[in-house]
């Protein structure tokens, strides 16, 4: 059967800083898969490479069984459609108002009259728990998790089959947090979506991932379903879920307070 | 030793500037092509067209006035001094009205709308790109070309012509005010002899040069703005070389321009 993600033996470079190499990843359709790895280990940079904004060194990377790199970007558009994106910073357009970056998508992408637009993107918004007088506030004007929210308002407001979040509960509080996976869940179970999640925040994963995958040394480290992530013998992992500094993963932190409190 | 690794370290830093500055001038060529090839391609966003013409034709109004007024003055004054013993009174308002219309106008409302205009471009697209949002708008199929950069280039191109246009009146009017109420001349004559001095092929020339530079200077903004990358400080090194090498173009075309109407003359 064909995956609707594939990526192989991605490569990806910056200068001598080599971040993903022999990357590998499949996802079925209407799976939700979510991406772990530590700070810096280069998911954000997979998912670009996935949504064609990074060319990738070596590899293919295909989409509904197209493959899309070394394509134009007008010939990625007309092939894939529209691919649903929360961006990391979020990165809402910010000279328009808020219900305006949600209906982006549906007014100057898809020709949705702007008044049926904004009755969209107020009930996009109540989805992820923002009233109505924010709508026509600028981006400037929101806290950083309103900001996330209205990101992934607008990544969910012309309800495409492929949604990418980067970190969507980071920095938002534990009952937010629960609200956007619920969120995520429903896209992918009510709307048959397929999901690439990032996320820091385990309690999360439990809530939305069907599939796992571990990132580590620019390798797909491991991957399984997310009822393994318990019993798995994969030191990483293991190490990954526990958050305990004992493990295969070294963080290069120089151990200072430490030092100084045993002078001290 | 020392000598020879020094010149081998000189000739490299020579040919790699060298090779840097040909990749640049093919990009920007090729950037040139695909943007003037957007400009006749669907979707066309008429609002977005309407908004850049209101900031960058109505906005500029002031700047490019005063310039033309102030510069109109100058060539008066100048002329006067320059040329009064052989006839100040047929002179002076030739000379005054082919300077403005053929060279100043133009050439100081381009270098104008490079500093005010497309270094805005710049950053507004720069600060676009280094925080996402142009990836954000590919991701949601709109082409960033059409949408960004086709109004911002059309709005410079169409409407420098038209402030030039009001510049023109405006310079030579800043004459007439030196010529005659400073320097004495007879009113009737100055018009009569503006008048005779401006052929068509002069306006037009100015007109030609006014749309030439509001081309380049908005495809230069919107290059640099869409290539820079590294934070704050990129997009400010971006604007830097907007202003330097828009400037440098304006320069270099306007010699090319009045070459070309030369021979056509
Ligand atoms: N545009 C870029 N230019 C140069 N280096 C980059 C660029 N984008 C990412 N990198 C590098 O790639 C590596 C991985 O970055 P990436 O953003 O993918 O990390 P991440 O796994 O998403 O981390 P986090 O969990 O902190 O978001 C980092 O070392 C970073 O320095
Ligand atoms: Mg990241």
């Amino acid at each position: 059967m064909t995956h609707t993600i594939t990526m192989e033996h991605i490569a990806k470079a910056f200068g001598s800083n080599r971040v993903l190499a022999d990357f590998n990843l499949h996802v079925d359709e209407s799976c939700s898969l979510v991406i772990l790895g530590g700070s810096g280990s280069g998911k954000s940079v997979c998912l670009k490479c996935l949504l064609g904004l990074l060319e990738p060194d070596m590899g293919t990377v295909s989409i509904n069984g197209i493959r899309i790199n070394g394509m134009s970007q007008k010939q990625r558009m007309r092939q894939i459609g529209q691919i649903g994106m929360l961006f990391q910073n979020a990165a809402l357009f910010d000279s328009l108002s808020v219900w305006r970056n949600v209906a982006f998508g549906l007014i100057e992408g898809q020709g949705v009259d702007p008044n049926k637009a904004y009755g969209i993107a107020l009930e996009k918004l109540a989805q992820v728990g923002l009233e109505e007088s924010v709508a026509t506030l600028l981006p400037s004007e929101l806290s950083g998790g309103m900001r996330k929210r209205v990101g992934l308002a607008r990544a969910i407001a012309t309800e495409p089959k492929i949604l990418f979040f980067d970190e969507p509960t980071t920095g938002l509080d534990p009952i937010m947090g629960q609200v956007i996976d619920q969120l995520i869940v429903s896209c992918v179970k009510e709307l048959g979506a397929t999901a690439v999640t990032i996320t820091h925040d385990m309690q999360s994963l439990r809530r939305i991932a069907d599939e796992v995958v571990m990132l580590c040394h620019g390798r797909n480290i491991w991957q399984g379903h997310v009822s393994e992530i318990d019993t798995t013998d994969n030191p990483y992992v293991r190490q990954f879920i526990k958050g305990s500094d004992q493990g295969p993963i070294k963080m290069p932190i120089l151990n200072l307070g430490a030092k100084e409190i045993h002078s001290a | 030793m020392l000598p020879l690794t020094l010149s081998f370290t000189l000739l490299r830093t020579i040919g790699g500037n060298s090779w840097k500055m040909i990749e640049d001038i093919g990009k920007i060529f090729r950037f040139t092509l695909l943007s003037t090839l957007a400009i006749f391609q669907k979707p066309f966003y008429p609002d977005l067209l309407l908004h850049q013409l209101i900031s960058v034709g109505y906005y500029s109004l002031p700047v490019v006035g005063l310039t033309t007024l102030f510069s109109g003055m100058v060539m008066a004054l100048q002329t006067y001094s320059g040329f009064s013993g052989i006839g100040a009174e047929s002179t002076l308002p030739r000379v005054v009205s082919i300077a403005i219309v053929r060279e100043l106008a133009p050439v100081l409302a381009g270098l104008m709308l490079a500093g005010r205009v497309g270094a805005a471009i710049t950053a507004e697209l720069g600060t676009m790109r280094v925080t996402e949002q142009i990836d954000a708008m590919q991701t949601l199929c709109i082409s960033p070309v059409r949408y960004l950069i086709v109004p911002r280039v059309l709005a410079c191109t169409l409407t420098l012509p038209v402030l030039v246009g009001l510049g023109d009146s405006l310079g030579i009017y800043g004459g007439y005010l030196i010529a005659v109420y400073k320097l004495g001349l007879n009113p009737v004559n100055f018009i009569d002899h503006v008048l005779d001095s401006l052929q068509w092929i002069g306006i037009l020339s100015g007109l030609c040069k006014a749309a030439a530079f509001g081309f380049t200077l908005s495809i230069i903004g919107c290059y640099f703005g869409f290539h820079s990358r590294g934070g704050a400080a990129g997009v400010g090194i971006a604007t830097t070389n907007t202003v330097v090498v828009s400037s440098i173009l304006i320069l270099t075309l306007n010699f090319i321009i009045t070459e070309i109407f030369f021979r056509l003359q």
